[in-house]
């Protein structure tokens, strides 16, 4: 029943979506009570829809096809449930979903009062209609399989993960968030102004998204490095440049929009910012998710899909693009600053950012590219990447650390700098530090001294205004810049000083890296909810030999897909990480695979675990800064009638 | 990710890998593997992955090495056999021009945007 009842749902959702946008664009105050009730009905409807879906999933109903695809029998309760999301068809509702909630605070929030608002509202119910469409005609998770299967065809053993069942809905939120400031900055080509009064609407949507897609960014990065067991966190695969890609352009975005905000400075290119923002999440979920990207032969497999997709991109974007061209140059600002200012490195800030995208644009579909005009076939791998996007950062950096610094109009390089005295005597004592340790690198020494020079700059920062109220952006630009310091540190650190070591071993071999020495004392079979697993054991041992601490890495095998997978273990301090993996020796004996014996390896990480600290705090201090007014004017309200309940 | 994740675990199997005595040569070719691309997996290196192929071309890299290769030498060799897709450095050339200046043409073309723009909002500082 769940099924027909969720199939329901999303139709009714349709429907929704489609008042709201009708109701939207009549553009009076009538209509725009009218699409604000639409859009909470919509979003009540599309959760309704999920929530069905999430049922048939836990329920293990085997007649509907994507739960039979996607799940099966013996997986624990919780695992099943996440299922829901965990594959083509329920990432998509996901996707709605969001977006309907979006649309619904936005009609709430900001729907009335102004016409360009109600026009965004009306905005956010096309691109839901686009979307609810999409998933009824050609990628309904509802679709029943008659007859019913004995059993489902499980799910790839690899997501049953913590990390990767929160990690795509916190990538959505950050990419959906962005349908917000994209729908305003339409709603504004099309009936308003892009001003400061524009800009102080749209940056707090824009924080809230960028801060959710950092945090899921690096949860992904945090499940690969914990559960593909290579030691690695970042594969620069396409998938997970297609994540960068708004990311980067956000970044940019978040600035740009605070020099329109404070000086009613570029209007035009904060914009065109929104609109490419939102069109590179689109792109990261929609060809990510058509396989395009993995293999450029999938598109023509399942060609209806694909072409909706590539429909739907190409109105949305195409529309939004057309519109700025036209309206763009009616836009212009005069405003006036030094090469030294806020604003002249909030600019700095712009042309890295869309170097480093057009690095990763390129590198992920050049490729592509070759492949289709037939030349040899090439590969760009990790090596490309660190040879142009980490310089195009250094110089980010290098003006990141001196932004905060720098005083708006009339900021001169000698002030920024006598400001800095600190920060670049801490910068230059790193980078001597690094060259002493590692002698003949350049980028990674420049790398820690950018870092320390942004992280030491913001604590300069912080010392001087530590007497005054700090406001949402304030603790947004302390927050993120630091712990984009950390995680750059980390990630400087991890790619400088990173050993491994691999090795075949008996029970008792003592495996040493550096002054680690770790023994392996034997593999016990063991038996999880849907998996069996070898076990190991390894003893981290002190000088005198003792154990001090024991790790248990584990390689499991998920009959339900055939599939082994390693389980790394770790011992983490603030240090670095010890990673510990063992895989199996086998050799073919006839027509069988038979183990001959183990391999353990160790993998060395200084400083690893900062890259995530540091991730985590830059997305904190997005959403404070996001969520920030919200909040203040929430308080405000609850202070003045309500004097004994103001303190919460 | 996902279809990225299966591939790289596919291979089960993995033969017996014997690290190279001297340290410096086994750092040079672990540095090498990040390099490399296993030709079977979808965005790997032959260091991140398990898959048949990246064993073999592991040894053979070690061997090499062993043998008193250089670095480029044992490039040249892996590109006669695979061609440039082993490469996950892609080589300059004619071909790949495109993809080598575009970040930095950008870069600089936004550059002398930044300074007209500059020019044309500038102020006098105090």
């Amino acid at each position: 029943m769940s099924a027909e009842l969720g199939l329901l749902s999303l139709l009714l959702a349709l429907g929704c979506a489609l008042l709201q946008s009708y109701a939207a664009f009549r553009n009076d105050e009538g209509g725009a009570a009218l699409a604000l009730s639409a859009a909470r009905a919509h979003a009540v409807a599309t959760l309704a829809s999920f929530l069905f879906l999430l049922a048939a999933f836990a329920a293990s109903d085997f007649s509907v096809a994507s739960v039979v695809a996607n799940s099966h029998s013996t997986k624990p309760i919780f695992y099943k449930i996440a299922a829901g999301w965990g594959n083509h068809e329920g990432s998509m509702l996901l996707w709605a979903l969001l977006l309907a909630v979006y649309g619904a605070f936005f009609a709430q929030a900001q729907g009335k009062q102004t016409r360009d608002g109600r026009f965004a509202v009306g905005v956010l119910g096309l691109l839901s209609v686009g979307v609810l469409a999409f998933i009824t005609l050609a990628s309904n998770p509802f679709w029943r399989q008659i007859p019913a299967a004995v059993d489902g065809r499980g799910l790839n053993p690899l997501l049953q993960d913590i990390g990767l069942i929160i990690h795509p809905p916190m990538l959505y939120l950050g990419y959906v968030g962005f349908a917000v400031p994209f729908a305003m900055a339409v709603g504004a080509l099309a009936k308003g102004n892009i001003d400061a009064e524009w800009a102080k609407r749209a940056r707090p949507w824009m924080l809230i998204a960028w801060g959710f897609l950092t945090w899921g960014i690096a949860l992904g990065s945090w499940w690969a490095y914990r559960e593909l067991g290579w030691g690695g966190y970042w594969f620069w695969d396409p998938v997970e440049n297609a994540s960068l890609l708004p990311w980067l352009v956000g970044a940019a975005l978040v600035h740009s929009t605070l020099v329109l905000e404070r000086r009613g400075g570029f209007p035009g290119w904060t914009a065109l910012l929104a609109i490419v923002t939102f069109s590179l999440s689109l792109i990261g979920t929609f060809i990510v998710r058509s396989g395009l990207l993995t293999s450029v032969h999938a598109f023509a497999v399942d060609p209806e899909r694909g072409l909706a997709i590539l429909a739907y991109l190409v109105i949305a974007i195409g529309s939004a693009l057309v519109l700025f061209a036209r309206r763009a140059r009616s836009f212009e600002a005069d405003i006036h600053f030094t090469p030294a200012s806020r604003e002249a490195m909030v600019l700095i800030n712009n042309l890295v950012m869309s170097s480093a995208a057009a690095a990763v644009f390129l590198g992920t579909l050049y490729p592509l590219f070759i492949d289709a005009i037939g030349a040899a076939p090439l590969s760009v791998g990790a090596p490309f990447f660190a040879s142009t996007a980490v310089p195009l950062f250094i110089i980010g950096m290098a003006a990141m650390g001196l932004a905060p610094l720098a005083v708006w109009r009339k900021g001169t390089l000698m002030q920024a700098l006598g400001q800095s005295r600190f920060a670049l005597g801490i910068a230059l004592a790193g980078i001597a530090l690094t060259i002493a340790l590692k002698p003949g690198s350049i980028l990674g020494p420049l790398a820690v001294g950018a870092s320390l020079w942004v992280g030491a700059g913001m604590i300069t920062h912080s010392v001087k205004r530590r007497n005054m109220r700090w406001t949402g952006d304030q603790w947004a630009m302390v927050l993120g810049h630091v712990g984009l310091a950390i995680a750059a540190l980390g990630m400087a650190a991890t790619a400088l000083f990173s050993t491994e070591v691999s090795q075949a071993v008996s029970p008792g071999d003592v495996v040493r890296l550096g002054k680690v020495e770790a023994r392996f004392d034997g593999i016990t079979g063991i038996r999880g909810p849907n998996f069996s697993a070898e076990q190991a054991q390894i003893s981290i041992l002190d000088e005198a030999g003792k154990a001090t601490r024991t790790l248990y890495p584990e390689r499991r095998f998920y009959p339900a897909s055939n599939m082994p997978t390693t389980e790394a273990a770790l011992a983490s301090t603030i240090f670095g990480d010890l990673h510990v993996t063992i895989s199996a020796l086998t050799e073919k004996e006839g027509e069988k695979t038979v183990i001959k014996g183990w391999a353990v390896r160790l993998f060395n990480r200084p400083l690893i675990s900062w890259i995530w600290v540091g991730a985590a705090m830059t997305g904190l201090g997005s959403l404070v800064g996001g969520f920030g007014p919200a909040w203040r004017r929430r308080r405000q309200k609850m202070v003045t009638p309500v004097q004994s309940h103001g303190a919460s | 990710m996902i279809v990225l994740a299966m591939v790289m675990l596919g291979a089960a199997a993995n033969a017996q890998e014997k690290p190279l005595d001297d340290p410096a040569q086994e750092s040079r070719a672990l540095d090498l593997f990040k390099e490399l691309r296993c030709p079977t997996c979808i965005a790997q290196s032959i260091h991140d992955s398990n898959a048949d192929i990246a064993v073999d071309l592991r040894s053979i890299v070690r061997e090499q090495i062993a043998q008193g290769h250089s670095n480029a030498q044992i490039r040249e060799f892996l590109v006669l056999r695979y061609g440039d897709v082993i490469l996950l450095r892609p080589p300059v050339n004619p071909t790949t021009l495109p993809l080598w200046l575009g970040p930095w043409f950008i870069f600089i073309f936004g550059g002398i945007i930044f300074f007209f723009v500059l020019r044309k909002h500038s102020v006098k500082a105090d």
